[in-house]
């Protein structure tokens, strides 16, 4: 599998900005192998944790140019990728890692600290089940809305053209409904959690 | 007021506070309880609106994953020639000793392939001295004849006769050196060996991150089922079906089934059969299907 060119990266950030899931997969199945073949030369482990990483990597990326806060590349998608992977990787098997010869992924993580944020915390397994069941209560127009402001970190006028809404105002008042209604499912939730 | 707080708090976990507005935004949070718990609240309901993204997305690149493993089984580089070399020397063994007509070979049975051989799962080494639940023991999955006992003997017997530990490629422990085994390793090490109740132990020592894996739950799933736990299992793999985040999905929902079935659950284990009965590309979808039959 070749790197891609700068066109390709441009292309790429272009359809995930727009929340393309088309281009998501077709990330993670482009370098699945060559991540897996990459990662097995450097660390002992079973393949369900080289796939495991590799969904976490492509959801950093994803997570990562989709909000913006990635919008040019300074390396390679591949490269991004597999450094993440990486991180991801060593959280687990650290003493089953493989010295190798460095190679541009290796020259990436020791020169960048941006890699060093990754894998980002998780909540804990409680806390997760009890955040997910509250967002399966609010209305699936209400997820979207929430999703596109505070996943994808639309502004509202962005908001308002892709959703089709008559106003700004229309959609803050809105928005801002559902994520009360968010927070209070949430808030009663915790409290039953501490009632139990 | 309400307004400016909200924006305020938006703000800060986009980091786009400059670094004087950053630390007022502090400081106001240290002395201010109402504004902490707002700003606490406020970043629970990013989360929980982060985490639904992140679900969906992996579940579709877990799905994605299985058909790229499939479309890869065919093209497979050595256990075709591997299985048809290990037949044809059978073959060939049987037919030289026909010929040399030696007296004893003329008695003894064919050479019989193992029926394990061809399917899909992988056979882990040593199984048979494992510790099992005698449930387990003696009954071949190919062997399926309705049972003739009733009520609860004839779950245990559904059960025993339906339910096998899943254990296939991904899942077998890798060769390793001279360097120590990670905690997860010998976690995996002792559910392949199948010594599932010291595999529930060591599953105790594993990091949080994994502790909190749907993949590594599954496998605790399974010990559970396997050490008869049933009820603990039947929550483990009801949750892990909610996430829908683990590559062992359609395996956690046949062993759902079986795990309401080994507790007594007959509402839910149909009610489970039922849904594996409509899912098309489920493997288990014919067992699911003769399972139901048999419940009826």
């Amino acid at each position: 599998m070749s790197d891609p060119g700068p066109l390709h990266a441009e292309k790429l950030i272009s359809a995930l900005q727009s929340g393309s899931m088309e281009a998501v997969e077709s990330l993670y199945a482009d370098y699945r192998e060559d991540f897996f073949r990459w990662a097995g030369r450097r660390f002992q482990a079973p393949r369900q944790d080289f796939e495991d990483a590799w969904q976490e990597a492509v959801f950093a990326f994803y997570e990562q140019v989709a909000s913006r806060k990635l919008a040019t590349l300074r390396y390679s998608a591949r490269t991004w990728l597999f450094a993440v992977g990486h991180r991801r990787l060593l959280n687990y098997h650290r003493k089953t890692r493989r010295i190798f010869w460095k190679d541009e992924i290796d020259d990436a993580l020791v020169k960048d600290p941006v890699f060093q944020s990754f894998p980002e915390e998780e909540p804990q397994a409680e806390e997760r089940a009890s955040l997910m069941a509250a967002m399966q209560e609010v209305s699936p127009q209400c997820g979207e809305l929430l999703k596109q402001r505070f996943f994808l970190e639309r502004s509202i006028p962005e908001m308002q053209g892709a959703l089709g809404y008559q106003s700004t105002n229309a959609l803050s008042v809105s928005l801002s409904r559902c994520l009360k209604r968010l927070k209070e499912i949430i808030t009663d939730k915790q409290g039953q959690a501490i009632g139990e | 007021m309400e307004d400016q707080n909200a924006d305020q708090i938006e703000r800060y976990f986009r980091n786009e506070l400059t670094s004087a507005e950053r630390k007022a935004f502090e400081r106001r949070r240290a002395k201010d309880e109402a504004f902490r718990q707002e700003t606490e609240l406020h970043g629970k309901a990013r989360q929980a609106i982060r985490l639904k993204e992140k679900a969906e997305v992996l579940s579709r690149l877990s799905a994605r994953g299985r058909q790229l493993d499939e479309q890869r089984k065919p093209t497979g580089r050595y256990r075709p020639w591997w299985l048809g070399g290990g037949l044809a020397l059978l073959l060939a063994a049987f037919f030289w000793l026909q010929w040399k007509g030696e007296p004893s070979t003329k008695t003894q049975s064919p050479p019989v392939v193992s029926p394990q051989e061809g399917t899909q799962q992988a056979v882990p080494p040593n199984t048979e001295q494992a510790p099992q639940p005698a449930e387990t023991q003696p009954v071949q999955r190919q062997e399926r004849q309705p049972p003739v006992a009733s009520g609860k003997e004839k779950q245990e017997l559904l059960f025993a006769q339906y339910f096998q530990p899943y254990k296939d490629e991904t899942l077998e422990p890798s060769v390793r050196g001279d360097e120590e085994p990670s905690a997860s390793d010998t976690f995996q090490q002792l559910y392949w060996d199948g010594k599932y109740r010291e595999a529930l132990a060591q599953f105790e020592n594993l990091p949080p991150a994994a502790k909190n894996n749907d993949n590594w739950l599954f496998i605790q799933a399974e010990c559970l089922l396997m050490t008869g736990k049933a009820g603990a299992a039947a929550t483990l793999l009801e949750a892990i079906l909610a996430n829908d985040r683990s590559r062992f999905m359609p395996e956690a929902s046949w062993h759902l089934a079986l795990a309401y079935l080994k507790s007594g659950n007959m509402e839910k284990a149909k009610r489970q059969l039922g849904i594996i009965v409509g899912e098309v590309n489920s493997p288990w979808q014919e067992d699911a299907a003769a399972l139901l039959k048999a419940l009826r």
